[in-house]
């Protein structure tokens, strides 16, 4: 486990959910950063540190919603699981939808996990602090 | 939503780790499958439906060690993401290995998560807890895909033989299987439904220690 702070990219354009998020990520133990992208262009610029990112710190996790504005976050998905750079980034789909056929093509373009955003509050907070033990504690992120 | 077990490939080669892995999982009140392999090769062979595993039911989770006799584990990774009949299975590295290298190159083969093997009992049956609890209840994952080795040739022969499983029989004692397996409900969104109580969940969990 690293020692330094964990960077999350919260790829979000609600929000009430980014709060939310925000507030159970803050809850765990794990010391961390949470920087926020309310829509798809900006994701993809953050990653390759474009303009205003010019200084952003490449995440060790993506929590990425799919219902994006500019650019959807199945292409999001896509575009940063093709890139040899950017592609060891562990993505965490969180989404409304439970389709099959989101669910099943998010893991075909090489999602790490999916998650469906639950209906209640409570409910929403208890998965967020899941993912922080589960991926912040449990789990082994790449290095560079 | 399936009301079927979930099913599990175990590839590990230690006969202690499966010996445990398996009475955690068994333990876990999700129903399930395992089935074990115990070298890469198999594990493909496993995969791909070849062979004595013409009949090998399609797992919903790999948990994959690294070092393997024969074809190791990134090997095994690489083969079956590049499969689109298989690369939508989720696969859990869980390895002794802590190298950069490994994790980093588990991560470019798209496993989906990394796991170093702690050496401790207690927290080993966290880990191996928590990947019950994330990817088998709050995860959502693939249920209707394609068979199994869709893109091979059905040119192989059915033999017959099944690969080995676990029918979930305890062996622990009851004792340490008490302190192994403290009750606990988790959540369960529904998808491998067998949950008494769907839906809610008391008390915590800490992943990877930290537990008194």
């Amino acid at each position: 486990m690293p020692q330094a702070p964990i960077d999350i990219l919260l790829v979000e354009d609600n929000p009430g959910d980014v709060f939310l998020i925000s507030e159970a990520l803050a809850m765990g133990r794990v010391p961390k950063r949470v920087h926020v992208v309310e829509d798809g262009e900006d994701a993809l610029r953050y990653l390759s540190k474009q303009g205003k990112f010019r200084d952003a710190r490449p995440p060790d996790l993506i929590l990425l919603d799919l219902n994006l504005p500019k650019i959807d976050g199945r292409q999001v998905l896509e575009i940063v699981k093709e890139s040899r750079d950017l592609r060891h980034i562990p993505i965490v789909v969180l989404s409304t939808s439970t389709s099959e056929r989101d669910v099943v093509s998010a893991y075909e373009h090489h999602a790490n996990c999916y998650l469906g955003k639950p209906a209640t509050l409570e409910e929403f907070f208890e998965l967020v602090c899941q993912v922080e033990e589960y991926w912040l504690q449990c789990v082994a992120l790449p290095a560079l | 939503m399936p009301s079927r077990p979930f099913e599990i490939l175990l590839v590990e080669d230690s006969p202690g780790d499966i010996w445990l892995t398996r009475e955690i999982l068994m333990q876990g009140p999700i129903p399930k499958n395992i089935s074990v392999v115990t070298d890469g090769e198999q594990a493909l062979d496993y995969l791909f439906q070849r062979g004595k595993f013409s009949g090998a039911r399609r797992p919903d989770l790999i948990l994959l060690d690294l070092n393997l006799p024969r074809v190791n584990g990134l090997q095994v990774l690489t083969q079956m993401k590049k499969d689109s009949g298989l690369r939508a299975i989720t696969v859990v590295v869980l390895t002794t290995s802590e190298a950069r290298s490994d994790i980093n190159a588990a991560y470019d083969l798209n496993a989906n998560c990394y796991i170093v093997k702690p050496v401790d009992l207690e927290q080993f049956t966290q880990a191996i807890r928590g990947i019950e609890e994330f990817w088998m209840s709050m995860a959502v994952l693939p249920t209707t895909l394609p068979p199994m080795g869709a893109e091979e040739a059905q040119a192989e022969p059915k033999a017959s033989g099944t690969p080995a499983e676990s029918n979930g029989s305890g062996l622990l004692g009851s004792k340490l299987r008490r302190r192994l397996m403290s009750p606990r409900l988790v959540r369960y969104p529904g998808r491998y439904a067998h949950s008494p109580v769907p839906g809610r969940r008391v008390g915590s969990r800490r992943f990877g220690g930290a537990r008194s």
